[in-house]
């Protein structure tokens, strides 16, 4: 369940963001319908959530997909 | 600890007991016991009711702890398909060392691989079964590892 996966890399600034909002993990997993372990794996990026997934963060921020989510090469 | 990861390790030590107990039935010191049909009936039963009885009741402890049933959530379901898989992989590759095995017996009588004859009931029984305990357990052990990786 890694994030990377073949040649590129998913990187997140969620940690940031959800401490910039004043969110708990169990806050935030809340919010997007997804569990405190998977909000830990994803911040970690142990895991790459999915497209939708990703997209319910972004919003849960009010911020740009790209501004959360940084496809590294 | 994720609720299905906690579910995960007790369902990997009451399959191991499970399969400690279908084994002393039908073993003796490495041995498969040339049991009678009424004896491998009785332990089949058994163990199929005991492996339903034991997660049951994990299932209702770890229920009645959280007050609730647990939410699964796109990685949960990610680990547990990949644990399937991986179970799978492993309940074929066993049937197919039995299928080689059995036909190494009928082809070459002086093979070198380890003598255990799958024409006797108790051992064709024995074999299945431990196959089943194996996917069962590689899937469990699978499921802690994605969760902790």
């Amino acid at each position: 369940m890694t994030a990377a996966g073949g040649r590129g890399r998913v990187t997140n600034r969620i940690r940031r963001l959800r401490e910039a909002a004043g969110l708990t993990q169990a806050e935030l997993a809340e919010r997007v319908g997804a569990t405190r372990q998977t909000i830990i794996a994803v911040e970690a990026e142990k895991y790459a959530p999915s497209l939708e997934l990703a997209f319910r963060l972004a919003r849960a921020f009010r911020t740009p997909f790209e501004t959360v989510f940084h496809y590294e090469e | 600890m994720s609720e299905h990861e906690k579910f995960a390790w007790a369902s990997l030590v009451a399959s191991a007991a499970v399969w400690a107990f279908f084994g002393m039935r039908l073993t003796d010191g490495g041995q498969i016991l040339d049991v009678g049909v009424r004896h491998l009936v009785w332990t089949y039963v058994a163990t199929v009711v005991l492996m339903a009885v034991t997660h049951s009741v994990i299932a209702a402890v770890l229920a009645a702890r959280r007050r609730g049933i647990a939410f699964k959530d796109e990685r949960d379901n990610a680990i547990e398909a990949r644990a399937d898989r991986i179970e799978g992989y492993v309940v074929v590759g066993a049937i197919n060392v039995l299928v080689i095995h059995a036909l190494a017996d009928a082809a070459y009588a002086d093979h070198a691989l380890p003598r255990f004859d799958l024409s006797s009931l108790p051992t064709l029984v024995f074999a299945l079964i431990t196959t089943l305990f194996a996917g069962h357990i590689v899937k469990q052990v699978a499921t802690i590892w994605m969760y902790r990786a």
